[in-house]
Formats: C-alpha cells, sequence, structure tokens
C-alpha cells in the first residue's frame, strides 16, 4: 500500500537527522545554501571574474553557475541516493507493508525542501540586487518537477538493479561525475567542440539546465519542443522503470 | 477561444487528477498519476508561450 504518512515521516527525519545534536540545527539547511551561493555568485563572478560572452554585469556568471548548479545538484544526490534506498531502509521494508517505489518520493522530498531553501535565498540576492523578474519564471517548478521525475525513474531502475549488483551506486556516481563535465553548467555550451555541441541536444540534463539558463540569465523562453518530447520521455522512463520493478519485485524483497 | 481551452484543460485535469487520488488504489493509482502527470506537463509546456503571448507578457 502506498503510505503518505509513512513517506512524510521519513522526509522529516532524513532533513532533520542531517542536523540533529548540533547547535544551530536546522539553521544549517539554510546555512549551507548561503555558502554554496556566496562562492557560486561572490568567488566564481566577482572574485574569479567569470563572465559570459556579450553580458556585462558582475553577476551574471554567478548567476548562471547558481541556476545551473542548484538544479543539478537536487537531480544528481536524488539519482545516486536512490540507487541504494532499498537496501538502505530494509528494516522498514521488511517490517511494514508499503509500496517501494514510494521509498523514492522520500529521497526527492528531501531533496527538493533543500532545493527550494537555496532558491528562496537565491531569490532573495537577485530582489537585492535588482534583478527583473518576468512571468517565463512561473515556469521553473514544473521543469524542476519534471528533472525530479527524471531522477525518481532512472533511481528506481537503479535501485531496483542495485539490489542484485551491489557495485552500480558506485558506477552511478562515476556517470554523474562525467555527466556533470558533459553539461554545460559552469561553463558555456560555445566553448565546446562542435561534435559535443551537436550531441547536447540528446543530453537530457542540458536541456533541463538550459531551461533554467534561459529563463535566468537570458530572460528568454526555454526550449518548449525539446521540454515536450522530454516530459513523454520521462514518463516513460517512469512506466519502464516500474515495469520492471514491478517483474522483479518478488526477488527484490527476497534479497534484502 | 484560448481562455476556453485552457479552463477545459485545467477542469479535465483536476477532474482526472481528483478521480485517480480518490481511488488511490494499488498500482492502478502509479499508472494514473503518470497521465495525470504527463497531461498537465504537456499541457503547461504548450499553452504557456501561447498564453503568454496572448496576454502579451
Amino acid at each position: 500500500m502506498v503510505n503518505f504518512g509513512l513517506i512524510w515521516e521519513l522526509t522529516k527525519r532524513d532533513f532533520t537527522e542531517q542536523y540533529a545534536g548540533s547547535v544551530l540545527g536546522a539553521l544549517w539547511a539554510m546555512i549551507w545554501p548561503l555558502v554554496y551561493l556566496v562562492i557560486y555568485i561572490m568567488i566564481f563572478g566577482k572574485l574569479m571574474g567569470g563572465h559570459l560572452p556579450g553580458e556585462s554585469s558582475i553577476y551574471t556568471y554567478g548567476i548562471y553557475v547558481t541556476v545551473g548548479l542548484v538544479p543539478w545538484s537536487a537531480f544528481s544526490s536524488t539519482l545516486n541516493r536512490s540507487c541504494s534506498v532499498f537496501l538502505e531502509k530494509k528494516h522498514i521494508i521488511t517490517k511494514l507493508s508499503t509500496s517501494l517505489p514510494m521509498l523514492l518520493v522520500y529521497v526527492s522530498l528531501s531533496e527538493t525542501i533543500t532545493f527550494l531553501i537555496t532558491m528562496t535565498i537565491f531569490f532573495v540576492f537577485l530582489v537585492a540586487t535588482g534583478y527583473t523578474f518576468h512571468s517565463g519564471l512561473l515556469l521553473v517548478p514544473f521543469i524542476f518537477y519534471l528533472m525530479q521525475l527524471f531522477a525518481v525513474g532512472f533511481g528506481l531502475l537503479m535501485a531496483t538493479f542495485t539490489v542484485f549488483i551491489r557495485d552500480l551506486k558506485q558506477i552511478v556516481g562515476i556517470i554523474l561525475q562525467f555527466w556533470f563535465w558533459f553539461t554545460p553548467i559552469v561553463y558555456v555550451p560555445q566553448i565546446l567542440p562542435d561534435l559535443v555541441k551537436r550531441m547536447l541536444v540528446y543530453n537530457p540534463a542540458y536541456i533541463f539546465v538550459q531551461s533554467f539558463q534561459q529563463l535566468f540569465v537570458y530572460q528568454a523562453d526555454p526550449p518548449y519542443r525539446q521540454l515536450l518530447l522530454l516530459t513523454v520521455l520521462v514518463h516513460g522512463v517512469l512506466v519502464l522503470a516500474y515495469l520492471v520493478f514491478r517483474t522483479l519485485e518478488k526477488d527484490v524483497r527476497d534479497f534484502i | 477561444m484560448l481562455a476556453l481551452i485552457l479552463s477545459a484543460w485545467v477542469a479535465a485535469c483536476a477532474g482526472l487528477g481528483y478521480g485517480l487520488l480518490k481511488q488511490c488504489r494499488y498500482p492502478l493509482n502509479v499508472y494514473g498519476l503518470l497521465l495525470c502527470s504527463t497531461l498537465m506537463l504537456l499541457g503547461v509546456f504548450w499553452m504557456f508561450p501561447l498564453l503568454r503571448a496572448f496576454l502579451g507578457c
């Protein structure tokens, strides 16, 4: 059965346990994103003098890096943590009758909370620097939702196979490292060789990151056509992952 | 016309979502929720540029 109470309880515990026993407690959940934003915007943008072609503002590169890195961090953490979620929560799985795929939702929710805190601080920074907001930014939650769905779908596939092949978590970690550097998050796509540039359209992470960069940095429309295709692809991945899981569910429960 | 299409889409999505959440039967609800999610996102990414152009914002 789908136990929403359990999912919410796991999300809360996952979030609070990270700072349990510390003096500042949950305040750390705000301090860390603040530190990251200072590094991205002040160090990368201002002190190191990073700038985008054709952009004169000192904050533009910092914003470019932030709107790429923050969603990517949520995506990669969700995917990476999803791989071992069945093994880590085996004490719950063996005692309670719960839907295993829903365990991935708690990982995603926990990462979404971190994303929301970081983006809230980021929006405060944007207001303080006189950033011009536009209606296109209303799409941000939908793009992030699609990105997290992709992480959950891919994560469910990996979580199912990791029960049988434990090395998969490490392999996914390595893939994520390469994936990060093959996605123009801290650099602009213009510096890439033509062949790699042409291949970027096949990188789903780039479509997501590009959408955020278009909306925040260039104040332009995201690639709607690619987002529509990605919507179908992501839900296809989810259905496929769920079918694979359903086929192997009995073995998964036996193995853990 | 656009407002009419948008209203119909919102009503369809809301009805579908409510119906699927109401029954919430495993595993039917998983496919149902995914279908609802697909329709919602397709609707948003398809209608949003039209709506922005229509409203001029």
